[in-house]
């Protein structure tokens, strides 16, 4: 089922700036389109590294610091 | 110059290019700081729990372990998103070990507000290194942004490795007006007047001015020596860019602090603007308040604007 597309208003923390307010409804979820998808990329780049980072983590510390991240 | 530096930026969080977003073209800069504010809170804040995380391990590991692991791991924006979370120290620690070309990457991606621990821990040479580097790519968007986070020792550093040219174009991307009077602190009368001919040299009058607008008043003679030094050849072409820009709030002030004789050269160039344009300067004089020490200025402006 597909979802509403998320407003840029929806995505940012408070109030828009009067100028970015004025923009036309394109522009604006132009915008909020673009990021959402940073968002995504930043959320799945975090987890993948958090995991690749374990091969380089000494063994006996893989442990404690696959609980300090949450793995 | 080129692409306005706020959208720039706008377009580096957003992961896009500045073509891309030609319709904020209209938006003022202000508003879109503002807007780049939001931005930069949300992709921080939007995985705080993780990325607090991660600054906890950090804390279990070795330095020598973490520069292997955000080098060839996280790589530059993680590393960037990451930076905030680790002990200031420790983050200054790692920082130290890594390659230059790769510190720089992170640089570009960091927001200096949240790393202001770090920066401030690590040492000049590391700032000049990145500096240096960060001129070399010509991205005067990253040392522009962060003039306001360094203290007097490492700015100096970090200046002391860029040229003239580099240096007004970082000036012209500085994200913190307020920081600008700090950096002429750091420069001698002799290197500001080397900017002014670097400044004719590669038509760079537009940053020039924009930095002379946030000067401190005190600030204003040593600019109007420096432009003494430089050569009066460069008069007519800063009266040439206040036009363009619209910086006279920059120049008037600069131009009342000069010599007589130097002000009889500026006047002549003004008696070449547009009459509309000089009663709006005679305006802005007034307001500003120095019309009266501009002389033979003020009376090539009247001349028009009568």
């Amino acid at each position: 089922m597909a979802t509403a597309r998320r407003t840029l208003g929806e995505r940012v923390t408070g109030e828009l700036p009067d100028g970015i307010a004025a923009l036309g409804e394109d522009d604006q979820q132009y915008l909020a389109d673009a990021l959402g998808a940073a968002k995504r990329s930043q959320r799945e780049e975090l987890a993948a590294a958090a995991e690749d980072s374990l091969r380089y983590v000494p063994k006996l510390l893989r442990g404690p610091v696959r609980k300090a991240v949450g793995l | 110059m080129t692409a306005r530096p706020e959208i720039e930026r706008i377009a580096r969080l957003l992961r896009l290019r500045p073509d891309q977003l030609g319709f904020l073209h209209d938006v003022d800069d202000a508003e879109l700081m503002a807007f780049r504010s939001q931005l930069t809170d949300t992709l921080f804040d939007a995985h705080a729990g993780v990325l607090t995380r991660l600054g906890s391990a950090a804390k279990l590991l070795p330095s020598p372990v973490l520069a292997k692991i955000a080098q060839h791991v996280f790589g530059p924006l993680l590393c960037a998103r990451v930076a905030g979370t680790i002990d200031p120290g420790k983050a200054s620690e790692v920082a130290g070990r890594l390659p230059v070309e790769f510190l720089t990457d992170v640089a570009v991606e960091l927001d200096p507000r949240r790393v202001e621990g770090v920066v401030g821990n690590l040492p000049d040479d590391l700032i000049a290194d990145v500096a240096r580097v960060l001129g070399g790519r010509q991205d005067w968007i990253t040392l522009g942004q962060f003039v306001g986070f360094l203290g007097e020792s490492p700015l100096a550093a970090a200046i002391g490795v860029l040229d003239d040219g580099q240096l007004l174009r970082a000036a012209y991307a500085v994200d913190s007006p307020h920081a600008i009077p700090a950096v002429v602190d750091v420069l001698g009368t002799d290197r500001l007047s080397e900017m002014f001919t670097a400044a004719a040299r590669e038509d760079l009058f537009v940053a020039l001015l924009r930095l002379a607008s946030h000067l401190r008043d005190d600030q204003v003679p040593r600019l109007a020596d420096a432009i003494m030094i430089a050569g009066r050849g460069t008069l007519d072409q800063l009266v040439a860019a206040a036009a363009t820009c619209g910086h006279w709030h920059a120049l008037l002030p600069m131009a009342a602090a000069l010599p007589g004789d130097a002000k009889a050269d500026v006047a002549e160039a003004v008696r070449e603007l547009a009459p509309e344009v000089r009663a709006d300067v005679v305006a802005l004089a007034t307001s500003l308040g120095v019309l009266d020490d501009l002389g033979p200025i003020a009376d090539a402006l009247a001349e028009r604007a009568a």
